[in-house]
């Protein structure tokens, strides 16, 4: 047990140096200059001084360590557009990144386990196959569709909701939590459809092969009572891993949905940092984000053991 | 042996070949609609430019129109034809499916397996570039890679075989080790037959099913990730026809004609969950061979 929580350790700072190398290469290695688009078009000979003033003109090794370093102290640079420090920027902003994908992900598990149990409970019916196929389809469309469809609903059915408008958290819980019901919704539909498959599949198991389903059957339960007290609290635990993964990529998804609802969070900072050729703002966002999306996978492998005691006895007797 | 029996030869095991498919496709429903409705958007994709000769990039004063017998799918903003351009979005789309999923199917598989079957040193160094590599927010790197080294299908293809390479090749290694300490390897590896053979003739065509059930759905996110970052713009640029572009030039008009987006949408999920679907149901028909 302590060895995998070690081995899990030991890997962090590693993955966390490629990606911050990736992020950081990837974006630099660019072949168009920022430099370009700052300099006066009248004035093509200020190039070179500009990349000289943002420190452009350094080699890449040198300029990444630079960077690392700094970031290493909390310092990721300030945008080249508009000059505010990168990480006070993005300080206000994953707040909401990260609420957005927290409701998603809960309302993902409520609606996926909910459709799982209801097919589990009457497996083999017309229910079941239609709920198992409406999966299919939820991991099928794109998140963003879904969002501009919703748009689309709202605005030609709903005109009077105010389906693309942010409430920040001062101003009210209930009001902020109401302007991104719609956002986590959309971005929620994959996740939903996942653990409904994983739920239904663990129930089919459990229900099929595992003998406190059998000795509850002879004692007289009937199948709901089965399902809701045997097959959903075993069938759960092992979904923590697959709703850590989910949350991850929902992260990784909020550069759309923050896009299209025009949410001021990391993902639709990262967006317009992009197309304005923003370096320090792009890199530190994926740096961001990715940071979010380890930790999170880490914590989920980490709390797993202590959520199946199952799992705790046999690592350590391994 | 002559010539005419060798191709007799072949023609029964083409024959034999269909009718076992015919029989897989029966016995699974959600596979059967997958891959009628994937077949129907492929061959639109392959044969819509002969029957629609309309240009995809030609505009007209004929804007948001919607379907008539001129444009069976109507027109977009600036007068293009609605079904030219789905028939144009649907081949790149299809274009970058087929690269990506070959070249993560191909770097994946050769290296998960050849990793799973010699286990060892390049087992663990394998797994844990895996687990960097999975560690990674996918889309993040696919749009800052594709914002510095610009659009284009060369770089997309190689960001998502980067992508899904990991995937890939977990589930190969997984299914070589399991087939590793087999009698008819054991032998084999006691013949002295090389590990490229061994790899090639008895380990992968024993692992194939699993394999295909999961390259199914690697084409499956890649298309999901394609349609993402065209509709970012950061996939085929305008004016050439994507299917995520077109939805997201049409977000303008919508309320006013929301054909504009729902074409483009429904072939969209048309053809993602056809492949979901068709990977779903080849699971289930392995499972239930295995089962008995």
């Amino acid at each position: 047990m302590t060895r995998y929580v070690l081995t899990r350790l030991l890997i962090l700072p590693g993955t966390l140096l490629v990606v911050s190398f990736l992020s950081f290469g990837i974006v630099n290695a660019s072949p168009g200059s920022v430099a370009a688009s700052l300099a006066d078009p009248n004035d093509p000979a200020s190039i070179p001084r500009i990349e000289h003033e943002l420190g452009l003109d350094r080699p890449f090794l040198v300029q990444y360590v630079d960077w690392l370093g700094s970031a290493l102290r909390g310092d990721l640079g300030s945008s080249f557009i508009n000059q505010r420090a990168v990480s006070a920027e993005f300080a206000s902003r994953i707040g909401i990144t990260l609420e957005i994908a927290v409701v998603a992900v809960l309302f993902a598990l409520v609606v996926g386990v909910g459709l799982a149990m209801l097919a589990a409970r009457y497996r083999g019916t017309r229910l079941d196959k239609t709920i198992m196929a409406a999966t299919t389809l939820g991991v099928s469309i794109p998140s963003f569709m879904v969002a501009t469809l919703l748009v689309l609903f709202f605005s030609l059915y709903v005109p009077s909701y105010p389906i693309i408008s942010f409430t920040p958290v001062s101003e009210g819980l209930l009001e902020n939590l109401r302007s991104v019901l719609i956002p986590s919704f959309a971005m929620s539909l994959p996740a939903a459809a996942t653990f409904c498959r994983y739920v239904r599949a663990a129930s089919e198991d459990i229900l099929r092969e595992s003998d406190y389903v059998r000795t509850a059957k002879a004692k007289g339960a009937g199948r709901t009572r089965i399902l809701l007290s045997h097959v959903l609290p075993n069938a759960v635990v092992p979904l923590a891993t697959v709703a850590g993964l989910q949350f991850g990529y929902l992260i990784g998804g909020s550069v759309l949905i923050e896009t299209i609802f025009a949410l001021p969070g990391v993902g639709s900072r990262l967006m317009q940092a992009i197309t304005e050729r923003d370096f320090p703002v792009v890199q530190a966002g994926v740096l961001l984000l990715a940071l979010v999306f380890v930790l999170v996978t880490l914590l989920v492998d980490l709390l797993y053991p202590l959520l199946d005691p199952r799992i705790r006895v046999l690592r350590s007797a391994a | 042996m002559t010539a005419v029996d060798a191709v007799r030869g072949l023609r029964s095991r083409a024959v034999g070949a269909l009718a076992r498919s015919l029989q897989v496709l029966r016995s699974d429903r959600g596979l059967l609609v997958g891959v009628v409705l994937f077949v129907a958007i492929v061959l639109l994709a392959l044969l819509g430019p002969l029957v629609v000769r309309t240009d995809p990039f030609q505009t007209s004063a004929e804007v948001l129109l919607g379907p008539s017998w001129d444009h069976l799918l109507g027109t977009d903003s600036v007068g293009r034809d609605l079904l030219a351009r789905v028939i144009g979005g649907l081949r790149y789309s299809l274009q970058v499916v087929i690269l990506a999923t070959a070249g993560t199917a191909l770097i994946g598989i050769s290296l998960g397996l050849l990793a799973g079957y010699l286990g060892g040193r390049t087992d663990w160094i394998a797994m844990r570039v895996t687990d960097v590599l999975l560690a990674i927010p996918s889309l993040m790197v696919a749009i800052a890679a594709i914002a510095s080294f610009g659009a284009g299908l060369r770089v997309l293809v190689l960001v998502l075989v980067v992508t899904f390479v990991s995937l890939a090749l977990r589930v190969a290694r997984a299914a070589a080790m399991q087939l590793r300490e087999r009698d008819y390897v054991l032998s084999a590896r006691l013949s002295k037959v090389g590990t490229a053979r061994i790899l090639w003739i008895h380990v992968f065509p024993n692992s194939r099913a699993t394999l295909l059930v999961q390259t199914t759905l690697t084409a499956a996110l890649v298309l999901l990730i394609e349609t993402s970052l065209s509709f970012l713009g950061l996939g085929a640029q305008s004016p050439a026809p994507s299917l995520g572009g077109m939805i997201a030039d049409g977000r303008t008009w919508m309320e006013v004609s929301p054909h504009v987006i729902l074409v483009p949408t429904a072939v969209v999920i048309a053809l993602i969950s056809s492949i979901t679907a068709i990977g779903n149901g080849l699971d289930r028909v392995l499972a239930r061979q295995t089962a008995r």
